[in-house]
């Protein structure tokens, strides 16, 4: 029985696969769709016996939003379980070291200063610079203390929140409003590109997470009980926060900031197999996927307008962590 | 011996006293039989107006009071002149020791001076007039008939058309990167002090540029609290919202109001009109189902103009079918599959944009939409503002771009050289035909 909870929530990812395939405004008969899947798939040069558009609405813009969905999903609950395991904090989200707002201000001042790189970019590495600001203040005498390294990202979010506004103030509103939309994140300009750029650094950390879980699993249970079985914390914590934020920092610059996908992903996980991460970082990575992409699938299909999946997700996780915090009287941390 | 005392030595004071007395007796029959004096003077003249001020167009009423001292009746002639123009004149028969109240109506024009006559009296009172002029919000703004000070955060270049750039204190910080006021030979925009935008107000220095009128979009949601905050401290705002082509007709007369340049406002409606109507008797007869779907894209490929704002009227205007109009809202963020569903035959790139036309030709998503297949995607001049009468010249761009074969005889550069040059005196700073 246990097992295949364990098998169900593993596979998860491929029924909302084919689910969301056939989802869009545009009126492709389900069954077109996944013969024109399988068919471009396995015979990439055929020519196709569909109008040009099918081909177009399926393998160039379905199919990238949807990769794309899996591997945000997949990166931001990897990246939060990782981070909550190492912290000890049921609070701590991929954004906890400063990441969204860093990433915020490198966009805005993007859109503010024209600039050689793109908004990407920028989000990218403001977004990692403000996480190693975080790190850097956070460190006493090489060792670095998990509440000073929350305070940290809580002083780094501000200053880059202050710094965010003063852009703000100089934006003009059209540029505002695409700043605003960026910071509720959404999928709806996903191109193949964008799955290209994000798919190698995010399955390199889900595995390299994936192969570190049982370090995760000691250095949850506090830095001098991990030094006394013999674990190098600081190195240890180096590299697992670098993994985490880089796959966060990755999704973020690709798809803007999607909350509470890696605060309550991991926590639903944790629910279901346990506090063990040699199971909970592989199945955070597949139903965080699988989440991610049916909210988005729900963004783009109940108007005709697209919705931020931002909101989607933010809007779903705030009952669920209620319930949460009622039902365990928050002592969901075991 | 007393009465003789007196009877002796009175001769001279007997003379003096008949002296007094005769000169009193022939003062008083002097004054009884000197002629009446002349009735004129002997008025008392009282002229009121019933209100402090008048609006532009308010009937005054003026009323007039005229107390008869004399005790005989008398016909007058009442005449009321306003700035030396005659309003009224009339003759008054007055009663005798009584009073004629006399009411004289006029339209209020302009700020004046009232003479009254009566006879050879005369008074005069000064005529308070105020302009009032309905803004976007449906509000009535009174404001002074000749404004001195005016700061503009919205269409600063609809003042300078209209020949009033005199009167502006201060501009929106926008103002300063728009390539019309940045081509004016005869003003230096940057000299021109700003407070900031009607989405970033700093009101301090706005009170320093101690401003009479202020010219404010409504965009933002914060306008409303802007708004009473400067009414309070008795500065005018008329706010400003337009979403169709409609409203700048609106806009400009309302400036032509504001500024006391209604001949000029009308003037720049002609030009308009020119281009205008030349566009609308190629395009009007086109049937419905024939005209080509268009739609325009915003700073991003996928926000596209909906059912409201002027360039929803442009595409309409210029014989096309706008798809996404069945949307609601000026922009409107859609899905790519919406964009491949509606297939449009034209694209149209706002000028602004940071993407060009060969980002929507190279992008995998977009090759089988006609407008790409057919090359027919576009992008306007930036800076370009759609709501100043340039932006006529931006409907006969779009008329062009959607019906190439009924503008082929038309050079828009041509077009726009002489729209700017008799709406801002100077060639178009923006290139038209590549």
């Amino acid at each position: 029985m246990k097992k295949l909870k364990l098998l169900v929530l593993a596979v998860l990812p491929i029924p909302a696969f084919f689910f969301s395939l056939v989802i869009g405004q545009f009126d492709i008969p389900p069954l077109t769709v996944y013969e024109i899947f399988f068919t471009k798939l396995f015979n990439p040069l055929i020519s196709s016996p569909w109008p040009p558009a099918y081909e177009v609405v399926v393998w160039n813009i379905r199919l990238p939003r949807v990769l794309l969905a899996l591997l945000v999903g997949a990166s931001l609950s990897v990246s939060g379980t990782a981070l909550q395991g190492l912290f000890r904090n049921p609070l701590v989200s991929p954004y906890i070291l400063g990441l969204s707002w860093g990433a915020n201000f490198g966009v805005a001042l993007s859109l503010l200063i024209p600039l050689p790189f793109s908004p990407q970019f920028m989000a990218f590495s403001f977004g990692l610079l403000a996480v190693f600001l975080a790190y850097s203040i956070a460190k006493v005498r090489g060792e670095t203390p998990v509440i000073s390294l929350v305070l940290a990202g809580v002083i780094v979010s501000a200053f880059f929140t202050a710094l965010q506004y003063i852009a703000k103030f100089f934006l003009d509103p059209q540029a505002l409003q695409g700043l605003v939309y960026w910071m509720m994140g959404g999928f709806y300009l996903a191109h193949w590109d964008d799955v290209m750029v994000t798919c190698i650094p995010i399955i390199f950390s889900v595995v390299m997470l994936s192969l570190m879980s049982w370090r995760i699993n000691v250095l949850s249970m506090g830095d001098a009980e991990a030094k006394m079985m013999g674990l190098n914390t600081e190195l240890n914590k180096v590299v697992i926060i670098v993994l985490a934020t880089v796959m966060a920092a990755v999704a973020v610059s690709v798809v803007g900031t999607i909350g509470w996908v890696g605060l309550i992903i991991p926590h639903l996980v944790r629910m279901a197999v346990g506090p063990d991460h040699r199971k909970l970082i592989p199945l955070s990575a597949t139903v965080g996927a699988a989440f991610l992409l049916v909210a988005d699938d729900l963004a783009r299909s109940i108007t005709t307008y697209e919705l931020p999946v931002g909101i989607l997700t933010t809007l779903s996780g705030v009952p669920f962590f209620v319930y949460l915090l009622k039902k365990t009287k928050g002592r969901s941390w075991s | 011996m007393k009465r003789f005392k007196l009877q002796g030595k009175s001769s001279a004071a007997v003379a003096t006293v008949s002296l007094v007395v005769a000169v009193v007796v022939i003062a008083v029959a002097v004054y009884m039989l000197w002629p009446a004096k002349p009735a004129e003077c002997r008025f008392e003249l009282q002229a009121s107006l019933d209100k402090p001020y008048y609006r532009v167009g308010d009937e005054v009423s003026l009323s007039i009071v005229i107390r008869n001292l004399n005790d005989t009746a008398t016909t007058q002639t009442v005449e009321v002149k306003v700035d030396n123009e005659v309003v009224y004149s009339e003759d008054v028969e007055i009663p005798a020791s009584g009073s004629k109240t006399v009411a004289v109506g006029f339209k209020a024009e302009k700020p004046s001076t009232i003479t009254v006559t009566v006879g050879e009296d005369s008074t005069t009172l000064s005529l308070e007039v105020v302009r009032c002029v309905t803004d976007f919000w449906g509000r009535d703004i009174e404001i002074p008939y000749n404004v001195e000070r005016v700061v503009v955060l919205a269409e600063y270049e609809i003042v300078y058309a209209l020949g009033a750039w005199d009167k502006v204190v201060g501009v929106s910080k926008y103002a300063y990167t728009n390539p019309v006021m940045c081509a004016l030979k005869d003003i230096n925009i940057s000299e021109v002090p700003s407070p900031g935008s009607s989405w970033s107000l700093n009101v301090e220095e706005l009170l320093a540029l101690d401003p009479q009128v202020v010219l404010i979009y409504g965009f933002s949601g914060r306008t409303a609290e802007t708004v009473e905050q400067l009414e309070n401290l008795g500065i005018k705002c008329v706010v400003l919202e337009l979403n169709s082509l409609d409203d700048i007709y609106r806009l400009i007369r309302l400036y032509g109001q504001i500024f006391g340049k209604e001949d000029r406002a009308e003037e720049l409606i002609q030009i308009m009109n020119q281009t205008l109507d030349m566009i609308r008797e190629r395009t009007a007869n086109i049937p419905y189902d024939e005209r080509p779907k268009v739609i325009h894209t915003w700073s991003k490929k996928l926000k596209v103009t909906g059912n409201m704002g002027v360039i929803n009227d442009l595409i309409e205007l210029a014989g096309g079918v706008n798809p996404a109009s069945e949307l609601e809202g000026k922009y409107v963020t859609v899905s790519i599959e919406q964009i491949i569903e509606w297939d449009p035959d034209v694209i149209i790139i706002w000028g602004i944009a940071k993407y060009g036309v060969e980002d929507i030709m190279n992008d995998t998503q977009w090759q089988t939409i006609s407008a790409v297949v057919n090359g027919r995607v576009y992008k306007y001049p930036r800076g370009i503002c759609t709501w100043s009468p340039e932006v006529v010249v931006l409907a006969l761009k779009f008329a062009k771009w959607i019906h190439p074969e009924l503008f082929s005889d038309v050079n828009v550069q041509e077009v726009a050289d002489q729209l700017f040059m008799e709406v801002y005196g100077i060639p178009s700073p923006f290139e038209w035909e590549p």
